[in-house]
């Protein structure tokens, strides 16, 4: 048990330092992202597992250290990330597909635009003759099995103004062919852009592409455009000169991005999500928590300052009502809570609000196995056994009630724990670990406690157990007993008055402990009752 | 302290009418409350929080004086003018304000953001805390925890079976039951907001309440073959004459860290604090006076347990 409380203290000491703290405790960012397939059916697990490990590389790139990131269901994946200053970058860049395509501008890759809304692309697609189920996909994901949807932001293709349109699957060309990304200027206009470098097989497709947009435009003579696609919005719209001779064979080496007006830092994040890869899966939030750090640091003296205080009145409750027992309790609660917090700190646990609702819980708990056993054993002690054959029964009859008890809190809080969503799974953890920790207590600590004080002379007085001090509750019963006794002498009084209650409260007290002797007066007492129910 | 004297002594078990009316009363109340603030559904008579509702809240302290309708003109020209704002609490000197809109993209988010920095200067420490919920995010709380009750009460209803006998199980079950209902019945008429905070405690209510239960029937189970000669409902008075002690000082020894919990807690804690105090109190009244009565009503008609009911009370037949 000291080794116990001394691995405990060396999780614990310096205090503050080794606790996990969660997000509501210390601040940052918390997203729950629902993952859909790109034609909206549920992704498989392999592309969820796939989409965890490209977030994982994601939030790394962006430099957050201590950042959890797991699957919650089969559809959902909640990211953690702790003390993050800059919670909107971290939204724009973890959650993006980063799906770069290629598109032909002809009107045999492009059936639609450029037009004004999202409205008048998909009407004048559905004009085309286009299925309205893929209309209705187009409407809510952007993209179905034959189409993509792509706005075209200001700047990008018109001047000021967005523009809308309707590509066909597939698209020429997708972001596998990237080899690498590199965030810099633009050499004419200055402007931070992504330069990319294609695979050998990607540089290939590349040069066939821009090899054929050379020609066309030679033959019709008119320069070719084709479109590079980010996530369903154009990013740019390059022209193919015919005019350059150097173009003839397409272009092999690379391609730029630079999607209007992009910041430094935008550049970057782009830059590390096209280098990481595209998601399998299109993300949604489903749920998303910031919390500042002061807030966070707020809660947390709220917690610990009514948990204080909560721990503070249940030492002094019991210590006035159970007297040396109480003492025993407090000393066993106090070993409780240092054990408890070891155990956080050494698995480690994140410590969460919820979470600390449920360590303040916890303190009932353990207290409470401690007033089943000292209960218990006073009972033991009125009925005449010496303290230290009191304390043994009393305890091993106590700590069974407790094992019941404490079995239905656990399997609930068990249950709790698998099927709720990120934040009473906290506090339901906590239970658990609580009320298993307690019972540890009960058995390692109070037990060993009681059996050394057993051994002491001083001990073996009744008063120390806090029987004297709980007469008013033995008194009732006490009377009650004296009462019945007095019944069972003339059992014609006991008819003409009384409680009836009092005469069955005899009957239990004075047959449980004398076995042997109840026969008798157990008979007599029916007899009594009978008369009386008459009187009723 | 006659009181005291006389709940150690009081025949519980002869009073079950008493207590199965106030059960009802405070149940038929809860269940009024919710039909009528739902509108004859009784789902909607709660008030829930932003966890079942889609949309996004923002809690916002700003350091340049500030009113409600300045805030509102902001947000409002931002493109949205059904946002629901309400002034908060924001320390000295500063102002506070929830924001409550729609479910906003990260764009949509950086922009308000920004127009109301400009505008207000957000407190740059912890000025801007939000929290969004997606549509199908209520649902799924709703039905995992419906899930998770029914599981709860399968699993107790399979363990106090084992350990006990059926008859027990129902009664424990129905003391669950009458829990739950009083800690949703209570909700619906104080108005509180139901959040996943609550439905947690509501949870933990199931396990938790069941102490004082277990208590009472691991006495019931002790005292039966010894007490064997008295009515089943004079031997289950006598058992919690014995456990009273018990129960009331686990109860209060529980009740008095959630109340610190709900006196000094922040908001969240208090969520929790609060069911979880509706909970204790509720199940520390139900495993006397509701899975005790039930318990002992179905142990009566055993025929061994009719024959001394009978012997005791021949009138009644």
């Amino acid at each position: 048990m000291a080794a116990l409380v001394a691995v405990s203290l060396y999780f614990i000491i310096p205090p503050g330092v080794k606790t996990h703290l969660g997000l509501d405790l210390q601040g940052g960012l918390e997203i729950v992202y629902t993952a859909k397939t790109a034609n909206g059916a549920a992704p498989s697990p392999a592309q969820l597992d796939q989409t965890v490990n490209i977030l994982d590389r994601r939030v790394n790139g962006l430099g957050v250290t201590e950042s959890a990131i797991q699957k919650q269901g089969t559809d959902q994946i909640s990211v953690a990330l702790p003390g993050i200053k800059n919670t909107q970058q971290a939204l724009n860049t973890i959650g993006k597909t980063a799906q770069l395509e290629f598109y032909y501008d002809d009107p045999q890759h492009r059936p639609v635009g450029p037009v004004a809304t999202k409205q008048a692309a998909l009407a004048e697609l559905k004009r085309q003759g286009a299925a309205p189920a893929e209309i209705a996909q187009l409407a809510t994901t952007g993209t179905s099995a034959n189409y993509s949807l792509v706005e075209a932001k200001p700047g990008v293709f018109g001047n000021n103004t967005s523009a809308w349109f309707v590509y066909k699957r597939p698209p020429a060309m997708t972001g596998d062919a990237i080899s690498r990304a590199t965030a810099g200027f633009n050499s004419t206009t200055g402007k931070p852009n992504v330069l990319i470098d294609f695979t050998s097989q990607g540089s290939q497709r590349f040069q066939d592409i821009t090899r054929r947009l050379y020609r066309t435009g030679l033959l019709k003579g008119q320069p070719q455009t084709f479109a590079i696609v980010l996530d369903n919005v154009m990013s740019s719209d390059p022209q193919i000169d015919y005019t350059d001779p150097g173009l003839r064979d397409g272009i092999s080496g690379g391609a730029e991005i630079s999607g209007g007006n992009m910041t430094i830092q935008e550049s970057k994040d782009l830059a590390l999500v096209l280098n990481i890869g595209a998601l399998p899966v299109r993300l949604a939030v489903a749920e998303q928590r910031s919390v500042s750090a002061t807030l966070g640091k707020d809660s947390l003296h709220q917690g610990l300052i009514a948990g204080m205080i909560g721990l503070g009145i249940v030492l002094v409750y019991m210590l006035l009502y159970y007297r040396f027992l109480g003492l025993v309790a407090d000393l066993a609660l106090i070993v409780y809570g240092i054990l408890l917090w070891g155990l956080f700190n050494a698995i480690p646990v994140t410590l969460t609000l919820p979470g600390i609702a449920g360590m303040i819980l916890t303190i009932g708990v353990a207290a409470d196995a401690n007033v089943v056993i000292f209960e218990r054993i006073k009972e033991e002690v009125r009925h005449g056994k010496t303290v230290r054959s009191a304390v043994n029964s009393g305890y091993a009859r106590g700590f069974k009630t407790i094992l019941d008890a404490n079995i239905l809190t656990m399997l609930t809080a068990a249950v709790l724990f698998v099927f709720a969503t990120a934040q009473p799974k906290g506090f339901a953890l906590t239970l658990i670990l609580g009320v298993l920790v307690s019972m540890l207590t009960a058995v390692l600590f109070t037990r060993a406690m009681l059996g050394v004080l057993a051994g002491f002379a001083f001990f073996s007085k009744p008063a120390f157990m806090g029987v004297r001090t709980s007469q008013i509750e033995t008194a009732a019963v006490d009377e009650g007993r004296a009462a019945a006794s007095r019944k069972r002498r003339t059992t014609s009084t006991a008819a003409a008055e009384g409680d009836a209650a009092a005469v069955a409260a005899a009957a239990g007290v004075v047959t449980a402990p004398a076995q042997g002797a109840g026969a008798t007066p157990g008979r007599r007492t029916s007899t009594s009752r009978k008369k009386k129910k008459k009187r009723r | 302290m006659d009181f005291f004297r006389r709940i150690y002594s009081f025949d519980y078990m002869g009073h079950k009418r008493w207590w199965f009316t106030i059960s009802a009363i405070i149940i038929g109340a809860g269940l009024i409350s919710l039909f009528a603030k739902g509108g004859g559904n009784p789902v909607k008579g709660l008030t829930y929080g932003l966890e079942f509702k889609e949309g996004t809240r923002i809690a916002v302290v700003f350091t340049k004086p500030a009113t409600l309708s300045d805030v509102r003109g902001v947000v409002a020209a931002q493109g949205y003018p059904d946002a629901v704002i309400q002034q908060a609490s924001g320390g000295a000197g500063k102002e506070g304000f929830q924001i409550q809109t729609g479910t906003l993209t990260p764009a949509q988010q950086t922009a308000l953001q920004t127009a109301l920095d400009k505008r207000f200067s957000i407190e740059p420490q912890s000025g801007w805390n939000l929290s969004l919920v997606g549509a199908t995010f209520g649902h799924q709380v709703v039905s995992s925890s419906i899930k998770a009750v029914v599981i709860a009460l399968l699993l107790i209803l399979v363990y106090v079976t084992f350990r006990f006998q059926w008859k027990f199980a129902v009664g424990a079950i129905a003391a669950e039951i009458h829990d739950l209902l009083v800690v949703v019945g209570i909700y619906s008429i104080t108005g509180r907001e139901v959040t996943t905070a609550t439905i947690a405690a509501v949870l933990t209510i199931l396990g938790y309440s069941l102490y004082d239960t277990v208590i009472v029937f691991d006495r019931i189970r002790e005292n039966q073959p010894k007490l064997n000669r008295i009515p089943y409902g004079d031997m289950v008075n006598v058992s919690i004459w014995e456990t009273l002690t018990r129960s009331i000082n686990t109860t209060m020894i529980t009740l008095l860290p959630v109340v610190c919990l709900l006196l000094f807690g922040g908001a969240t804690l208090k969520d929790f604090a609060f069911a979880l105090l509706v909970g204790i109190l509720s199940g520390a009244y139900s495993s006397i006076f509701v899975a005790s009565p039930i318990t002992t009503i179905l142990k009566e008609r055993e025929p061994q347990y009719r024959k001394l009911k009978l012997a005791a009370r021949p009138d009644q037949s």
